[in-house]
């Protein structure tokens, strides 16, 4: 997966990535060991694609996203977002490429600041970059409340006025006010009601259609990811464990926490269901993972082997990568 | 088969500043003994409120069940004095909620907090009860129960802590457990094994479950009978596989089909049009008329408000278009 | 931009809007609003309302206004600040009716800037033109001699600063409303005038500390880790010290004057605030739309005071009307310990010290009526503060 940065259609790059918090206590807040929250993450994200990261809580997505944007600190590691290293980045760089990349948060609630109109808020970032003014920025925020399907009149209101749905839009609308090439959604529809994650989930697509835009969706539902990602990424406790396109992840899942992620689903129609393999037990916890591989102690096909070895990713053909030492195979 | 817990006409309401909230209208199902029944429905749409006016846990003010009957084993429960209901939760009916973070007490014991439990409804000393907690949760399913009785909430996972709350809740032995969006705050794989653990017990003991979910998945795998919600009245009403297989209503329809499926590749969804309306300012006539895709504007559901109907034998709809 | 680019119908309610509007649901409390902003009116037209100058006087067919003519420097800027502050609440009034809400806050932003120029400016003008006079004409006795044809005085004819040793510690009568001191002034010309020393203690001081607090408390809170370990530090060896007697100690060491006493306390009780901010803006740094804020390359100035302080500054808002009734109540028991302003400045608490006379009777009516004004001061404050946090509230319940 490295080696690829000078591949042109690459617009993300995130190579061997970790993010560490350290944990503190004390009255001197002596530092007593690290919560490997990201924990050597690498993936590419091409343009015009839709990229997934799926997997439980915990297992450190958000981070991903996050420290890609510089929002955390990356403890080791790099991101090319096109040429520009963004973890080196100088200010000037860090500011094109904030317009470049913009975020849609889970929380409807807490991601519009409650004090703002949805006219300065959507605005602000225009303004701020310089991008219009005045009437043109009036229109341009109208245009862009128009396209995610809010009208224009809503302008002058406060999100407090707003159902979880329709501010979704506003979050929307947001991130696609600087025209930006990446949009980072961090599980923009798990708060929203079963009618209006429908709703968001085709808006998401259609804008994704109209504008081009690459996508890095992140979320824990895997029906989801699987209806809106091109490719997908299987996180576990930090670690990425399996990375495919999303039919093939789905019809042959190598790695048995994807397998078993899979099956744990609830699924309406009887045909789909898949033989449930629920793992036993519950997430470690990642301020002290499990050593080997991090699935092992609930893996049902475990062997010796995986407690003591942690597993390399490994390509299986078809960009369809693994860490495991013992694949699934059907 | 016996009804274990049977509504009638349930009705209630919230006066809040802004109006008069009827979170909850003419809801009536009931629920056979040794089943799963699932009220399923999105936020705001009653459920919840339905099963607090079983409980009688509503606030009052600024909350009343204002009318309907609510019988547990043919007894009336909205007749019963506080005293009274007082012994039958817990005792009788128990229920789980949703948040396991908040639901437990952060400064006492799992023990003390089951135990307590316990001792409340059941004459017993000190020790034994003890004994029981341990159990208990051994038979949820929690590892090592001896040491973990000593542990404090907040030194469980989100799922431990699920367990221990099934834990106190069963351990009356109840007929009737609510379960209140028990698995929407866990993970996709501890909410299966919570799921497994539900049907284990409700076996073993012969208990009846309410199970109030949003998740149309988790309904079709494990309810046995479904009442979907909307605007705070039923609109279908069926076992969950006929239901399933053969939905008459169409917000059932649609949420079924605005829902991603593992392993079906479309490429749009069939998203509902609109907004859950708001409960100070429900629509005339069938609430769910402005988004409906086969209303057509239709005078009878501009204006008149459809009632439940048996329109297939055990299949219930309020549509006056079925 | 255009001023009217959606309709009037189309516009939200705004979170001020709300807050106001709970706020208006309890009597009480816009009772004590009324109370406060009657003393504010009372103490800006202090000199309008008891005066030993005559409004007009007639003296062998010419009219003279001494009141007028004896108007400080500090009269001038009293009455300029209280116009420019009505203008500017109008202004705000005007905005919410004509103007989207989108571009209020930019709006309001320049006309505060050129509000407080203007002041500023109008402050400095005023020191510099207007002379100080020394009018120690006795107009009553003018009009009793029947060298004054005419004369309208005001509504209590006495100076605050007048002495009349003939009548000194007299209880209230019809000519003293409310009785003499022990010189002979007139307790509620004192009271009046004492409520300018009272209610700019209270507002001065507070805002000092506030602005302390806020600047302190948004840098421990927004940067956290090493700086906010060490200010905090800091912070808590300043609410170790008990803030009455570092007081005392320190009016020890400069002059008794009032603006002395306004910056002291104003410096020394910023802790609360600052732990306040600090705790607002650790939780706000977490949420999702600071976040965003962030995530779209906004400047840091931008986040701190647009994004963050507007949300975070509530509990220093309700903070500061306890610290106003805390401020004077400071300042009156630092007069009544004789550590408060020098006489002939009248301040309620150094009246309230006055009760007991050097001949050690007990003057009742200079106990009871500072004390009552004290009481109903604070107590409005408290009041509208504590239901300015009610309002405030149901929304942080939400």
């Amino acid at each position: 997966m490295n080696g690829k940065r000078n591949d042109k259609d690459i617009i993300l790059n995130v190579v061997n990535l970790k993010t560490y918090f350290p944990v503190k206590a004390g009255l001197w807040r002596k530092t007593l060991g690290y919560i490997k929250a990201v924990d050597d993450v690498s993936f590419s994200i091409r343009q015009g694609q839709v990229f997934g990261l799926v997997g439980e809580s915990g297992c450190g997505k958000s981070t991903v996203a996050r420290t890609v944007v510089r929002l955390e600190k990356a403890t080791f590691g790099k991101v090319y977002f096109n040429d520009l290293d963004v973890i080196n980045a100088d200010k000037k760089d860090i500011r094109e490429f904030r317009r470049n990349v913009s975020l849609v948060f889970q929380d409807p609630y807490s991601s519009l600041n409650p004090r703002m109109t949805v006219g300065n808020i959507i605005g602000e970032p225009v303004k701020t970059h310089k991008i219009a003014k005045g009437e043109e920025l009036y229109e341009k925020v109208a245009d862009i409340l128009e396209r995610v399907g809010l009208s224009p009149e809503y302008i002058n209101r406060y999100p407090h006025e707003f159902s979880g749905g329709q501010r979704q839009r506003i979050s929307i609308a947001r991130a696609l006010a600087l025209n930006p090439e990446l949009v980072i959604c961090d599980e923009p529809v798990s708060a929203l009601d079963v009618s209006i994650q429908a709703q968001i989930l085709n808006l998401l697509k259609d804008i994704q259609a109209e504008f081009d835009l690459t996508l890095l969706f992140i979320a824990h539902d895997l029906a989801v990811v699987q209806f809106f990602c091109d490719v997908i990424a299987v996180m576990y406790l930090g670690k990425i464990v399996e990375q495919a396109e999303s039919r093939v992840l789905y019809e042959r899942p190598f790695h048995p926490y994807t397998e078993a992620l899979m099956s744990a689903i609830p699924q309406i129609d009887p045909s789909l269901r898949k033989k449930r393999v629920v793992p036993k037990g519950e997430v470690p916890s990642i301020a002290n993972p499990p050593s080997g591989c991090p699935f092992h102690p609930r893996c049902r096909y475990a062997q010796e082997k995986c407690s003591e070895i942690v597993p390399e990713l490994e390509e299986k053909g078809d960009g369809h990568i693994v860490a495991c030492h013992f694949p699934l195979s059907k | 088969m016996t009804d274990l817990l049977k509504i009638e006409g349930l009705n209630t309401q919230f006066h809040t500043e802004a109006g008069i909230v009827k979170a909850v209208q003419d809801v009536s199902f009931s629920v056979k003994k040794g089943k799963t029944f699932a009220l399923v429905g999105e936020s705001g749409c009653g459920k919840s409120v339905t099963a607090l006016s079983v409980m009688r846990l509503i606030p009052d003010p600024p909350g009343k069940v204002v009318g309907g009957r609510i019988f547990l084993n043919g007894s009336n429960l909205l007749e019963l004095n506080e005293k009274e209901m007082r012994k039958v939760r817990g005792n009788r009916i128990a229920m789980i909620f949703q948040e396991p973070m908040t639901s437990l007490n952060p400064v006492y014991t799992i023990g003390d907090q089951i135990v307590e439990a316990i001792r409340l409804h059941q004459k017993k000393d000190p020790e034994s009860s003890w004994r029981e907690a341990v159990e208990v949760l051994r038979r949820v399913g929690i590892s090592d129960p001896e040491r973990r009785v000593y542990e404090y909430p907040y030194q469980m996972s989100g799922g431990m802590r699920q367990r221990v709350m099934i834990a106190m809740g069963i351990s009356c032995e109840p007929e009737l457990l609510i379960a209140d969006e028990p698995t929407t705050a866990l993970d996709v794989t501890i909410q299966a094994q919570i799921l497994d653990l539900l049907d284990e017990l409700k076996e073993r003991n012969r208990m009846s479950v309410l199970m109030i979910t949003h998740n149309l998945g988790i309904v079709a795998e494990r309810a046995d009978d479904v009442a979907v919600m909307y605007a705070s009245r039923i609109a279908e009403m069926a076992d969950s596989q006929t239901l399933f297989m053969n939905p008459l209503h169409p917000y059932t329809r649609g949420l079924l089909e605005s829902l991603p499926k593992l392993g079906e590749q479309v490429d749009r969804l069939a998203a509902i049009p609109g907004n859950v309306p708001n409960p100070l300012n429900f629509p005339s006539g069938c609430k769910f008329h402005p988004r409906c895709p086969i209303c057509e504007e239709d005078p009878r559901c501009l204006e008149i408000e459809p009632l439940l109907e048996e329109k297939e034998p055990g299949h219930y709809a309020a549509c006056w278009k079925v | 931009m255009n001023n009217s680019l959606t309709k009037k119908s189309d516009w939200g309610t705004s979170y001020g809007e709300l807050v106001w509007n709970e706020f208006k649901k309890s009597r009480l409390s816009v009772a004590c609003l009324i109370f406060i902003i009657f003393l504010f009116i009372v103490a800006v037209l202090a000199p309008f309302l008891a005066n030993d100058k005559p409004y007009f006087i007639v003296i062998e067919g010419k009219t003279y206004f001494p009141l007028f003519r004896g108007l400080k420097a500090t009269d001038y800027s009293v009455f300029l600040a209280t116009f420019t502050a009505i203008v500017l609440l109008l202004l705000i009034r005007h905005n919410r009716r004509t103007l989207d809400p989108s571009v209020r806050g930019g709006v309001l932003i320049k006309q505060v800037g050129a509000a407080a120029g203007i002041l500023l400016t109008g402050i400095i003008v005023i020191q510099v033109l207007v002379p100080h006079r020394l009018d120690a004409q006795d107009y009553k006795s003018m009009i009793a001699s029947g060298r004054a044809e005419k004369a309208v005085f005001a509504p209590i004819p006495y100076g605050y600063a007048r002495t009349d040793l003939q009548s000194r510690e007299q209880p209230p009568s019809p000519e003293h409303w409310l009785g003499t001191d022990d010189v002979g002034s007139d307790v509620l010309c004192r009271l009046i005038h004492g409520s300018r020393i009272s209610l700019s203690v209270g507002f001065v001081a507070v805002g000092i500390s506030s602005i302390i607090g806020i600047i302190i408390g948004a840098i421990l809170g927004y940067f956290g880790g090493r700086v906010d370990f060490i200010g905090m530090r800091i912070v808590e060896i300043m609410m170790a010290i008990p803030t009455f007697f570092l007081i005392i100690t320190i009016v020890a060491f400069f002059p008794r004057s009032l603006f002395n006493i306004m910056f002291i306390i104003g410096i020394t009780s910023w802790t609360g605030d600052a732990r306040f901010i600090r705790a607002e803006f650790f939780k706000l740094r977490g949420q999702d739309f600071v976040l965003a804020a962030r995530s779209l390359g906004l400047p840091l100035r931008s986040i701190l005071f647009r994004h963050m302080l507007p949300n975070g500054i509530t509990p220093v808002l309700v903070n500061a009307t306890f610290g106003i009734a805390g401020a004077i109540f400071i300042e009156a028991a630092l007069s009544f310990l004789g550590f408060g302003v020098a006489p002939p400045t009248p301040s309620w608490g150094q009246m309230l010290s006055l009760g007991v006379s050097t001949t050690g009777r007990f003057l009742w009516w200079l106990t009871l009526f500072p004390g009552l004004a004290i009481f109903f001061t604070v107590l409005s404050y408290n009041l509208v503060g504590e239901a300015l946090r009610d309002a405030i509230d149901p929304r942080l319940r939400e």
